[in-house]
Parts: structure tokens; sequence; C-alpha cells
């Protein structure tokens, strides 16, 4: 796996995440925005080999963690869910856009709500609107993803990831 | 040459970054968010990029709104600059009387001015779904937790997290915001007062205030104002307008207020920051 592409991609993820341009696309008076950290997640987690998959898994929750406070929530979420998604990577076999959907939709809800929790807990601050925002990343995220997911896929020689035949 | 492979079992990896992670979770915010200013301070021009775009633009009658004949921007021009004389001189006069008053009855009436005390600011990244933006001022620039910010000749939030060149500012809207204000307001015999209250975000964008007994006549519409603090802010400043009023489910003897605010976070671009005044009392 190239460290150099996964650098890269979390790099963009961070700027648009970070930057302006994702308000130009964000959704009703909740300006719900598609989370992009989600989908590398996704990819490299199920992609990768063993201690690489869990190490990408941080290095994307770290990413995640320098544009946002407190800093260490998405690190764990990241860790844990990439851990897990890793663990199941003989099971679950993407073939299809749709089912890159189901499984981006899935780890978003998993990733938000995990997180949320740990930043109540963290900083004692209590967002009712936790569980509705994160639905609708969820969604945003899971139909936007599943495009990135297709060309991901297409360029996984690039990223290093061996295409099994 | 044989490449480098880790050796370690997987689980004692997860364990091992596990614990580094609760570690930065714990640490005290001014360590760990220097990354945060870090990245903010040295992308800053790349994420201000899109400010300027909104979708909405992109229709067919907003296209059709931006151009006008040129015998028409000649007119409105003339109009504009015959209004801008009027605005200076009825400032000036009531600058005057303001003046008047302060000498008459000794006390301090006179409305917020630009000049120190004020920082300008401009906005790197918009997180509206938070309630909160991020500025290119910090502790380097007399920056403070809690100083209020304007934008748009409004209130728009208070100063959250402090780092050294970037600040957050948390606006009215979040959730994390717990502003004093008060509100036009008409007791049982009439009299009119300034009820004050605490207004919380809702994190939807309005905001909500708590605490009115409903004893006291309020109507939609109302202008809500944040309160003059000593040291933060000199004169009381609209936050929003009320939208609607009905009696807080939990305590009917208080009302439930929901308060839309007055500026547009879409198009805000630079805010200023009402720093702590010398001559103030801290």
């Amino acid at each position: 796996m190239k460290w150099a592409s996964l650098i890269i991609l979390c790099f963009i993820a961070m700027i648009l995440a970070a930057g302006n341009m994702l308000n130009t696309i964000a959704l009703t008076s909740l300006f719900i925005k598609p989370d992009l950290f989600v989908v590398l997640l996704a990819f490299f987690a199920l992609k990768g080999e063993n201690l690489y998959a869990v190490l990408a898994s941080f290095v994307i929750g770290l990413c995640a963690d320098i544009i946002s406070i407190p800093m260490g929530a998405s690190m764990i979420t990241f860790l844990l869910i990439g851990f897990a998604l890793n663990s199941m990577n003989k099971i679950i076999v993407i073939k299809r856009m749709f089912s890159a959907a189901v499984l981006i939709f899935v780890l978003s809800l998993a990733v938000n709500y995990l997180r949320s929790i740990i930043v109540m807990f963290a900083t004692a601050d209590f967002n009712g609107q936790f569980f509705i925002k994160g639905l609708g990343i969820s969604l945003y995220t899971a139909i936007l993803g599943s495009f990135a997911w297709w060309g991901l896929n297409l360029a996984s020689d690039f990223l290093g990831f061996k295409t099994r035949r | 040459m044989a490449k480098f492979k880790l050796k370690i079992h997987k689980g004692v990896l997860v364990f091992i970054l596990l614990l580094v992670s609760i570690l930065v979770l714990l640490a005290p915010k001014h360590y760990t968010t220097k990354a945060n200013d870090i990245f903010y301070k040295t992308f800053a021009g790349i994420l201000q990029f899109g400010s300027d775009f909104h979708f909405e633009d992109l229709s067919s009658s907003a296209m059709n709104k931006r151009t006008i004949a040129y015998e028409e921007y000649e007119k409105l021009l003339k109009e504009n600059q015959v209004l801008e004389k009027k605005t200076k001189e009825l400032i000036r006069q009531r600058n005057k009387i303001h003046s008047w008053y302060e000498t008459a009855t000794g006390t301090r009436q006179r409305l917020p001015e630009l000049g120190p005390g004020y920082i300008w600011a401009a906005i790197i990244s918009t997180k509206a779904e938070i309630g909160q933006l991020t500025i290119d001022r910090g502790t380097a620039d007399g920056i403070e937790k809690g100083q209020c910010v304007i934008g748009q000749d409004y209130v728009i939030g208070t100063i959250g997290d402090v780092l050294g060149y970037t600040s957050k500012v948390e606006l009215i809207t979040s959730t994390a915001q717990n502003l004093l204000v008060e509100i036009e307001a008409f007791d049982e015999d009439g009299n009119e007062v300034y009820k004050r209250g605490f207004m919380r975000g809702d994190g939807t964008g309005t905001c909500k205030v708590n605490g009115i007994e409903t004893s006291y006549k309020i109507e939609s519409g109302n202008f809500v104002y944040a309160v003059d603090m000593e040291g933060f802010l000199l004169s009381p400043m609209i936050v929003g307008k009320i939208t609607s009023i009905t009696y807080d489910s939990q305590n009917p003897l208080f009302w439930d207020i929901i308060v839309a605010p007055s500026f547009d976070v879409r198009s805000l671009e630079k805010v200023f920051a009402v720093t702590m005044q010398p001559e103030v009392n801290k």
C-alpha cells in the first residue's frame, strides 16, 4: 500500500472538510455535508492488509482530528471501526456501487454516533440534533461516497492494492 | 534489500494506538489544539476558497437579477450617494445629541465606535452545521475567550477556543453558546421593560430563550439584544428577532421563545472582535 497516496487523499479530505468548498453543496438548514473521511476509512480498512489497514485507519482519524476539537475522538472512533472492518474483510466483498453505498452508510452511522458520544463525554456538551444530523450525513455520504468508491477502485493499482484475479 | 515489515500482533498495535488516542483526548487542550492552529494558519488561503460562491446564485432568476442597464445603474448610484450623505449627517446629529445627553445626565449612552478595542478578522472556515467559525486572529492579536464578535452590524457570537493565531467563534446558533440577552416586554401594568434571559442555540440555525415569565407580554417580531457587559460590550446590540412564542412545555409559567439570527452566516466574510477596552475595568 502506498502511504504517499493515503497522505495525499487525507490532505484533500482535510482541506475539503475544513474549508468552505463543501458548504456550497450543504443541504437543509442543518448544513448536512458528506463525510469524506468515512469513505477513505471504508476503502483503506477493507482493502488493506492487517497491520497497515489498522495504521491507515489511525492516520485517517488523526487527519480528521487535526481539523476538529477536541482532538482524540476521531482517532479512537476510526481506529476501532477500522479494526472491526478489517477483521471482516474476508466476509465483506464489495462488487457493486450499491453495496459500497450500504457499507458507507452503516460505517458513517457508526462513526458519527460513536464520535458524538465520545465528544459528549469529553466536553459535557450535548447536541440534541446529533441523531437526525448523523442520519442525514450518513445518507449523503453514502450517495456521494459510492461514486468516490468507484473512483478509488479504478485507481486501486496506483494506490498500491493488488487486484484479486 | 528486503522490504521492512511490521512484526507485531494486530491486537497489540490496536491497543497501543488506542492508548495513544485516549491520552491525546485527555491531554490539556492547550497542547492538542496547536496542530489545529498550525493547520488553519498554514492553509488559510486555500480554506477560504469557495466562501463567495452560493449554489442559489446559479438559478436563472438570480443570474438575471445580477445585471441591470447602465442608465439604471447610474441612477441608483446617484441615489446611493445622496443617501450616504444624509446618513452621515444623521450620524453626526445623533452623536451630538448623545454627547449632550451624556453631559446632561452624567451617564454613558454612546453607541460603540470603531477604534482601539476592535480587531478585524477574516473568516477562514465556516462550519454552519455546528454554529462555528474559524477566524484568523488569536492570542497573538489580543483575542480572549468570551469576547463578543460582531458581523453585519449584529452580535453573531462569542470567542470560544483561542489558539495562537486562530480562534473559534461560537455563533449564537451553536449549542455551546449561552448568551445573556434582553427582550422588550410589557409588564402587567403595561409598562415597557427589558426582560433578561439566557439564549442558547439549538444547532438548527435558530436560538431559544428561556427563563422569562409568562406574566410579561412579548410579541413576535421584537428584537433581541445582547446585553451590554462591562469589558465586553459597551451597549446592547441586536442579535436577532423573535419568530415564535409559546408556553414552555416543561414549565408553562415561562415562555419558550424562538429567535432567528439577524445575520446570514453564509454571506459573512469579515467580522470584528470586541477586545477588552483598557480603560474599562475587567
